[in-house]
C-alpha cells in the first residue's frame, strides 16, 4: 500500500506544484476570468512554468527527491501567501441535468478505466523505454545530462520534466498520472470553450468524443506527452479566442508562454508560435503585442535550443541535421526514419483513415468509428466559429504526414470533434453520436471489431493500480522487454552498457541500453555486426590505383560525379610504394567531406568497420589523409565493401592514375572482431531479441563471436562479451573457456 | 540589430565541426577459425559450412560430412554474378526413413522461385543439378535455395521430422 500512497504523492506533488505556481503567474497577469477557466488556464500556465523551473534545477545538477517533495511546499506557501489561491466567484453556466447525465453516463465509466490505468505499472512501448528511461536516467545522475546515445534525449522534454518531478516521489505510475491529468483536462476546457460560447450541448459532445475515443485514452494513461500536448494547444487557441474578444494584455503573456510551451511539449506542435503571433498580428496591427507574445514564447523555446546547440551542435536536433551537420545524429539516419514514419507498413496512404478509425493496429490505435464522419466537419466552414476551429485543425494536423501514427491525429482532434459537433445536428443525434462511440470504444467492443491487438486498453485494472496484484507479474506480461531489463539488472556491473537492435524497457534498469538505430554511436556497433555478417558488408572489393613515385603529403580520394542512388563507404584506405605499405603514424590526420568524425574508421585497420558518407555521391566529395610530411607514393588501395559502385572514384590531381578492381577473400574472424569493437566503447553486454537476424547466429557460434550467455527471458536472451584477449582456439578448448565462470 | 540577434541565434547551431582527425591506434586482426563467410557452393565435409544454412538443417558434429534435414532445409550462397551457373545438390534418402515415406518430391526454389522438381525419388543417393537463369539470381548478393520435400519421416518418440540426409548443395558454372 505504501507503493500506491507514494504514487499518489508523486502525482500530487507535481500537479499541485504546476497549479501552486500557475496561481501565482495568474495572478500577475491581472486577467479575470470565470472560476472553472481559471483553473484549467492557470495549471498550464504552472505546467509551463514548473517545467522550466526543473529544467534550469536539471542543469544545476539539484534533482534530488527531497527537492521534488520541498518545491511544491514552497510554492504552495509562497501563493497562499500572495493569496493567489482566491477564485473567482464567477462561474460558467452550469449543465443541465441531462447533458450532466450524459458526462456521467459517458465518461464515468471510462474515467474509472482511465485512473486505474494510470496508477497500474506502466507499460507502454515508448513510457517504458524513452520517454520514462531518460527521466529514470537525469534522476539516477541527479542532473539533465547528455545522452548522446539516445535521439530522443535531443527532443525537448518540457513534459518529460514533470513526469521527472513525479516519478522521483512515486516512480512510473506517478508519471503516468501526471499525463493522465491532462487527459481530464483537455475535455473540461473543451466543455467549458463550449459553454462560454453558449454551445453547451456541443461542447459536452465534443469534450466526450475526444476522452473516450480509444487511442486517446490509452496514450493519456501512459507517460506520453499527446495528450498535455493537445491540452497547452487547444489551451492556446481558447486564449486567442478569449483576447479576441476582450483584447486584455495580460493574455498576451499567457498566449506566449503556452505557445512557447507547445514547442517544449513536442517540436511538431511548434506550430502554436506561429499561429499566435499571426493571430495577434492580424487583429491588431500593432508590433508590441507580437513582440510580447514572442518574447514570452522565446523564453520557453529557447532554453531547450541552447542546450542542444551546446550538447548536440543543432538547436533543433534531433532534425534538420543537414542544416546543422554534427557528430551525433546523421542525416542519412534522419532520411530514412522520417520515410519510415511517412508509412509505417501501410502499402498505400488511402488505408489510412480506415487504419486510424477501425483497425487500429498498423498505426498504433484507433480514434473510434465514429470520426470516419469528421470531413463533415468541413461543413462548419459556413460560420466564422466553424473556420477558427478548423484552421485549429488545420495547423495542428499539418505535420501528421510526417509521422502517420494515430497518435499524432491528436492534437488536431478537439478542434475536429467541436467542429462537428457544432454542425446543426437535432440533439437526439449528437447524444446517440456520442452513445454509440462510448459503447464502441469500451474496451470489450473493441474486440468486436478492428484488429484485436491494436494498442489499446484491456479493461479496469483496479487490483493492478492499487497493487493488490504484485506489479512483477503484470510487468511481465504485458510488457515483453520486462524480463531482460530485470536480468540487465541483475547481472550488469555498474558503469557497463548493453547493445541491442531494438527498444528494451530501460525505464525498468540502471545500465546504459545503446539502442543501434537511435544515435550515430549506435550506429557503428550496428555496422559493426552487418558487416561482420552479411557478405555484400565485407570488404571484398579491393581498388587499386597506380602511378608513377612522387611525393605527396595529402592523398584525396573523391568521387567525380553526382549520383543521388550511391552511397560511398570505404572500410579501409591504403598509401603504398613499391608495392608496400606505408604504416600508418600517429602523426596521420583523417578528413572527409561528411561524417568527417569517422574518416578515422578507415584508417583503423579494421575490416569491420568503415567510413561511410552521410549523403549521395557529389561531386568534389572525398576522404583525404595527411601524412604529415611528404612521403613518396606510388599506390593508393581503397578497401570497399560489395554492395556500392566503385567506377567514378578517382584520386584528386592524378588524373592518369590507373585504376584496377578485384574480388578479394575478406578477412576471417570479423565476428570477434566486430565485438573487439564492442569492447572498445565500453559495450560489453548483448541483448539479441529472438525475431532479430543474427539471434540464431549468436546462439550457435558463440565461440566465433567470443561471448557467454548470461540467460533467456522471454523472447530475449543476454550474452557477456569476453574480454579483450580472447582468442578464438579449436572448439573443445573454446568450450571450457566459454564454460568457466 | 534585429537581424544581428536573429544571425546569432541561426548560428548557434553551427558549431564548426573538427576537419581533421587523428588516425587511431591500429588494430590487430585476430585472425582464427572463423567460418570463411559465404561462398557459392557448401559441402557439409566443409568446417564452415553452416554459414550456409537459414533452416531446417539439424545441427552435427563438426566431425560430420553431412547433416539431417526437416522438410524444408534452407541455405543461402553468395553470388558474384549472375550468369552461367546450374544449381547442384546432393543428398542420400535413407532407406529407414523411406520405408515409411515411400517416393518422394524434391522441390528447388531459388530466391522464392521454383527452379526444378525432381518426382519419384527412391531411396539412395542423389545428385540433381538444374541450369538457373540469370534472372532468378542475385549478383553480389546473398541467394536464398529452399528445398521443399513433400514427404518427410516423423519420429514417434520426440515427433521430430527427419527429410533427407543432405551432403552438398549450391552453384557451380556450367
Amino acid at each position: 500500500m505504501s507503493e500506491v500512497i507514494y504514487i499518489l504523492l508523486g502525482w500530487l506533488a507535481t500537479v499541485g506544484g504546476c497549479y501552486a505556481l500557475g496561481r501565482i503567474l495568474w495572478s500577475q497577469l491581472g486577467v479575470r476570468m470565470t472560476r472553472e477557466e481559471e483553473i484549467s488556464f492557470s495549471f498550464l500556465v504552472g505546467a509551463a512554468g514548473y517545467s522550466l523551473l526543473l529544467f534550469g534545477l536539471g542543469l544545476a545538477h539539484l534533482y534530488h527527491r527531497g527537492v521534488f517533495f520541498a518545491l511544491p511546499v514552497v510554492l504552495g506557501l509562497a501563493a497562499w501567501r500572495l493569496g493567489s489561491f482566491s477564485l473567482p466567484a464567477d462561474r460558467l453556466p452550469p449543465l443541465s441535468r441531462s447533458l450532466r447525465w450524459l458526462v456521467l453516463g459517458v465518461g464515468g465509466p471510462f474515467a474509472v478505466l482511465y485512473l486505474s490505468n494510470a496508477m497500474a505499472p506502466e507499460i507502454s512501448p515508448d513510457g517504458s523505454t524513452y520517454h520514462l528511461g531518460l527521466v529514470a536516467r537525469y534522476y539516477r545522475e541527479h542532473a539533465m545530462v547528455p545522452v548522446h546515445t539516445s535521439i530522443y534525449a535531443a527532443l525537448s522534454q518540457g513534459v518529460e520534466m514533470l513526469f521527472l518531478s513525479a516519478y522521483a516521489i512515486g516512480r512510473h505510475s506517478a508519471a503516468g498520472m501526471v499525463h493522465a491529468t491532462f487527459l481530464f483536462l483537455l475535455p473540461w476546457m473543451m466543455l467549458n470553450w463550449g459553454r462560454r460560447k453558449g454551445f453547451a450541448t456541443a461542447g459536452v459532445a465534443a469534450a466526450l468524443l475526444v476522452f473516450v475515443s480509444p487511442v486517446v485514452g490509452v496514450d493519456g494513461i501512459s507517460a506520453y506527452n499527446d495528450l498535455a500536448g493537445a491540452a497547452v494547444v487547444f489551451a492556446v487557441f481558447a486564449l486567442l479566442d478569449r483576447w479576441d474578444e476582450t483584447r486584455e494584455p495580460g493574455l498576451l503573456y499567457a498566449i506566449g508562454a503556452m505557445a512557447g510551451f507547445s514547442y517544449g511539449v513536442k517540436y511538431t506542435l511548434a506550430l502554436a508560435v506561429p499561429l499566435a503571433l499571426g493571430w495577434v498580428f492580424w487583429r491588431e496591427r500593432k508590433w508590441r503585442p507580437v513582440l510580447v507574445v514572442a518574447g514570452c514564447a522565446a523564453a520557453m523555446i529557447l532554453p531547450w535550443m541552447v542546450r542542444n546547440a551546446v550538447w548536440w551542435q543543432n538547436p533543433v536536433a534531433p532534425l534538420f541535421n543537414a542544416w546543422f551537420p554534427n557528430p551525433y545524429v546523421h542525416q542519412w539516419f534522419e532520411k530514412e526514419y522520417k520515410l519510415s514514419m511517412q508509412t509505417y507498413t501501410l502499402a498505400s496512404r488511402w488505408m489510412i483513415p480506415w487504419e486510424v478509425t477501425v483497425q487500429g493496429q498498423t498505426l498504433g490505435g484507433r480514434l473510434g468509428p465514429v470520426f470516419m464522419l469528421a470531413p463533415l466537419a468541413l461543413l462548419s466552414l459556413r460560420n466564422a466559429l466553424g473556420r477558427r476551429l478548423l484552421l485549429g485543425w488545420l495547423v495542428f494536423s499539418a505535420t501528421y504526414f510526417s509521422n502517420v501514427g494515430t497518435r499524432f491525429l491528436i492534437p488536431g482532434l478537439p478542434f475536429a470533434a467541436l467542429a462537428l459537433a457544432l454542425l446543426p445536428w437535432p440533439r437526439w443525434v449528437l447524444v446517440a453520436l456520442v452513445v454509440v462511440h462510448g459503447v464502441l470504444s469500451w474496451p470489450d467492443a473493441m474486440t468486436l471489431y478492428g484488429e484485436r491487438y491494436g494498442w489499446r486498453l484491456d479493461k479496469v485494472v483496479w487490483r493492478e493500480a492499487l497493487r493488490i496484484k504484485p506489479p512483477e507479474e503484470f510487468l511481465r506480461n504485458h510488457l515483453p522487454s520486462y524480463s531482460i531489463t530485470r536480468l540487465i539488472d541483475a547481472e550488469v556491473p555498474a558503469g557497463r552498457r548493453v547493445f541491442a537492435f531494438q527498444q528494451v524497457a530501460e525505464a525498468y534498469c540502471h545500465a546504459e541500453v545503446i539502442v543501434g538505430f537511435q544515435s550515430a554511436q549506435g550506429e557503428v556497433l550496428m555496422d559493426a555486426v552487418h558487416n561482420a555478417l552479411k557478405e555484400e558488408r565485407r570488404p571484398g572489393l579491393k581498388v587499386r590505383y597506380q602511378f608513377a613515385a612522387r611525393p605527396l603529403k595529402q592523398v584525396r580520394a573523391m568521387v567525380s560525379k553526382d549520383w543521388p542512388e550511391a552511397r560511398w563507404s570505404v572500410h579501409e584506405m591504403r598509401v603504398l610504394h613499391g608495392g608496400k605499405e606505408i604504416p600508418r603514424s600517429p602523426h596521420w590526420r583523417a578528413r572527409a567531406d561528411s561524417t568527417g568524425e569517422w574518416a578515422p574508421f578507415a584508417f583503423d585497420n579494421s575490416p569491420v568497420t568503415r567510413w561511410i558518407a552521410d549523403m549521395p555521391w557529389k561531386k568534389g566529395h572525398g576522404l583525404t589523409v595527411d601524412l604529415g610530411v611528404p612521403q613518396q607514393v606510388d599506390e593508393v588501395v581503397l578497401e570497399m565493401s560489395l554492395d556500392q559502385p566503385w567506377e567514378g572514384i578517382v584520386l584528386d590531381g592524378i588524373p592518369e592514375a590507373k585504376i584496377s578492381a578485384s574480388h578479394v577473400p575478406p578477412p576471417t574472424g570479423l565476428r570477434r572482431v566486430a565485438m573487439e569493437e564492442f569492447l572498445s566503447r565500453n559495450v560489453h553486454y548483448i541483448a539479441a531479441a529472438n525475431d532479430e537476424y543474427w539471434y540464431r547466429d549468436l546462439r550457435i557460434r558463440r565461440e566465433y563471436w567470443g561471448i557467454e550467455e548470461v540467460g533467456t527471458r522471454a523472447n530475449h536472451t543476454l550474452y557477456r562479451i569476453l574480454p579483450p584477449g580472447y582468442r578464438i582456439l579449436p572448439p573443445g578448448e573454446n568450450t571450457r573457456i566459454m564454460n568457466k565462470k | 540589430m534585429r537581424w544581428g540577434w536573429l544571425l546569432c541565434l541561426l548560428a548557434s547551431g553551427c558549431t564548426p565541426v573538427p576537419q581533421w582527425y587523428p588516425v587511431p591506434y591500429q588494430r590487430v586482426l585476430t585472425v582464427g577459425a572463423d567460418p570463411a563467410g559465404l561462398g557459392e557452393f557448401v559441402s557439409f565435409s566443409q568446417r564452415a559450412a553452416h554459414e550456409h544454412v537459414v533452416s531446417d538443417v539439424l545441427e552435427g558434429s563438426p566431425t560430420d560430412v553431412w547433416r539431417w534435414t526437416n522438410q524444408k532445409p534452407t541455405l543461402r550462397f553468395f553470388l558474384l554474378e549472375p550468369n552461367e551457373w546450374q544449381f547442384q545438390v546432393s543428398f542420400v534418402l535413407a532407406d529407414s526413413t523411406w520405408k515409411t515415406t515411400g517416393p518422394v518430391t524434391l522441390r528447388v526454389f531459388v530466391n522464392d522461385q521454383l527452379l526444378g522438381t525432381a518426382e519419384e525419388l527412391a531411396a539412395g543417393r542423389h545428385e540433381k543439378s538444374w541450369p538457373v537463369p540469370p534472372a532468378m539470381v542475385k549478383a553480389k548478393a546473398e541467394n536464398i535455395v529452399r528445398l521443399e520435400l513433400d514427404k518427410v519421416f516423423v519420429a514417434e518418440g520426440d515427433g521430430a521430422k527427419l527429410g533427407m540426409i543432405l551432403e552438398a548443395a549450391g552453384f557451380k558454372k556450367q
